[in-house]
């Protein structure tokens, strides 16, 4: 019971610090496609070369993952009450979360090896 | 005597009654599925516009699309709203904002001001 009540507690505060960090960058990153959007391919690859940028976006993905994942997951718990059907759909998000973060990591690393 | 009144335990939404505040609350949960949704777009995206010259292209050719504008408006939508839902969330957390009309107060205006934000900005990108 306790277990339960502590592994709640840690998706919530995990919810709430991928907020933040998951608000302030994709905040800063609609000013930066208004501002200065990127004009040509090399120049936006150039751009997210940079370490620190792909290093802000990895973590851009990683929160964004987990955050969707505690999000989805308490819909699913909260709709979907036929056991099997819900336990089917919190594996194929997991593992679709699994793939998009593998693929994300994939993509932007690609950026830096130029 | 008094009688406990049978209190439906259900999530029918159909059922429920929806004051301001549910529906700020449900589109929160509707704003996050879609965006959750576009996620392997959006990566799709990522990685075509990063492949070469020709599928940045294409890339800014789809955003100037009419498809491309209507999934960008609506992205735009759902991250004001989840985006403002969620800063109303964690206010009430710290228990900012939990008195009764200033809570209503605030769900309205969450559920109201993320659209013209989305339209701006959306006519600004």
């Amino acid at each position: 019971m306790s277990g339960r009540r502590v592994s709640g507690m840690q998706a919530w505060a995990l919810q709430r610090i991928t907020a933040v960090y998951l608000a302030l960058y994709i905040t800063y990153m609609i000013g930066f496609f208004i501002i200065a959007p990127p004009v040509s391919h090399d120049a936006w690859q150039l751009w997210i070369g940079q370490p620190h940028v792909s290093m802000a976006m990895l973590l851009f993905f990683g929160a964004l993952l987990f955050h969707a994942w505690v999000g989805i997951r308490n819909i699913l718990i909260d709709y979907i009450k036929p056991f099997g059907l819900r336990l089917t759909l919190l594996i194929l998000t997991g593992l679709g979360l699994m793939a998009c973060g593998a693929w994300s990591l994939e993509v932007v690393m690609s950026a830096r090896i130029v | 005597m008094m009688t406990t009144k049978q209190r439906p335990i259900h999530l029918d939404l159909r059922r429920i009654r929806m004051p301001i505040n549910a529906i700020t609350s449900i589109g929160h949960r509707i704003s996050g599925v879609l965006i959750f949704l576009l996620m392997p777009v959006g990566i799709f995206l990522l990685d075509l516009s990063l492949m070469g010259p020709d599928g940045f292209a294409t890339v800014v050719a789809l955003f100037n699309s009419f498809l491309g504008k209507a999934i960008l408006l609506l992205l735009m939508w759902a991250l004001m709203h989840h985006l403002l839902a969620g800063l109303r969330c964690i206010s009430i957390d710290i228990h900012l904002g939990v008195e009764k009309p200033f809570f209503l107060k605030t769900a309205r205006i969450v559920l109201l001001v993320a659209f013209p934000i989305a339209f701006l900005l959306w006519v600004a990108l």
